[in-house]
């Protein structure tokens, strides 16, 4: 879920401005995105536990930096997610945690119709090797795409691109997942 | 190194709430905050030092 309740942009600006104001008026704020950002970090790490620090450190770098935050037309959430994603990079780069990648099945299945092939588990080997060697931004856009089901629009809010652009650049990973996996052997 | 997880359980909404509620973010942000606010006056403080040393220096050699 990743706009619950479909609050509008103008409300949202005037909570933005209220916990400029006052810290204590971020609770809304917080109640809204904090599941999501939580989820969005717990589908990136190995563990649980690190995935609830990353999420605590989000915030709290939200509310230290929110004086500064300007709203540019997009939901507070693709502010969020960026920081989400800076603060996942850092605790890679500490080595506090492990890039993850999370999968299920019915994705999975979802993406073998994509590809044209049956899905045994031979083939499942050879996506996570395919998968293993695209370059990070690839990556991403896979997971956002097809493991985590976003539409274009999140994912353009979420990695900082206009919804056609997300569009053609998970097309584009598609295809060179599509590429690795013919050449990968299982 | 990518690790895959595949069909892993995620916790529920109620366990993610119990686990981090915001009276718990709040209290986190004040002490990030007071630790920023002791670090800036740390920095003030040692770079005033610093400037009227070189200004005395400057006085005692001129």
């Amino acid at each position: 879920m990743y706009h619950p309740g479909a609050m509008r942009l103008d409300d949202e600006v005037k909570l933005i401005e209220a916990a400029k104001r006052q810290p204590e008026h971020f609770a809304p704020l917080y109640k809204k995105y904090h599941e999501a950002v939580f989820r969005y970090i717990f589908k990136r790490v190995d563990e649980e536990e690190i995935a609830y620090d990353i999420t605590s450190s989000v915030f709290v770098k939200a509310m230290l930096n929110l004086p500064k935050y300007e709203c540019r037309g997009l939901p507070f959430s693709a502010w969020l997610f960026r920081i989400a994603k800076s603060e996942l990079y850092q605790s890679f780069r500490d080595k506090k945690a492990r890039r993850t990648v999370s999968i299920d099945s019915v994705t999975v299945v979802q993406l073998f119709e994509d590809f044209e092939q049956t899905y045994t588990d031979e083939q499942r080997h050879r996506l996570l090797k395919a998968l293993a060697q695209l370059k990070d931004g690839q990556l991403q856009l896979i997971e956002l795409r097809f493991f985590e089901r976003r539409s274009f629009k999140e994912i353009g809010e979420i990695v900082g691109l206009s919804e056609n652009n997300a569009k053609v650049k998970t097309f584009r990973a598609l295809v060179k997942l599509k590429d690795l996996f013919n050449k990968t052997k299982a | 190194m990518i690790h895959f997880i595949e069909d892993r359980k995620e916790p529920t909404y109620k366990q993610i709430v119990a686990k981090q509620d915001f009276e718990a973010l709040l209290n986190a942000f004040q002490k990030e905050k007071s630790n920023i606010k002791q670090k800036n006056s740390k920095f003030i403080f040692f770079g005033a030092v610093g400037f009227a040393s070189i200004i005395g220096l400057i006085l005692i050699i001129t």
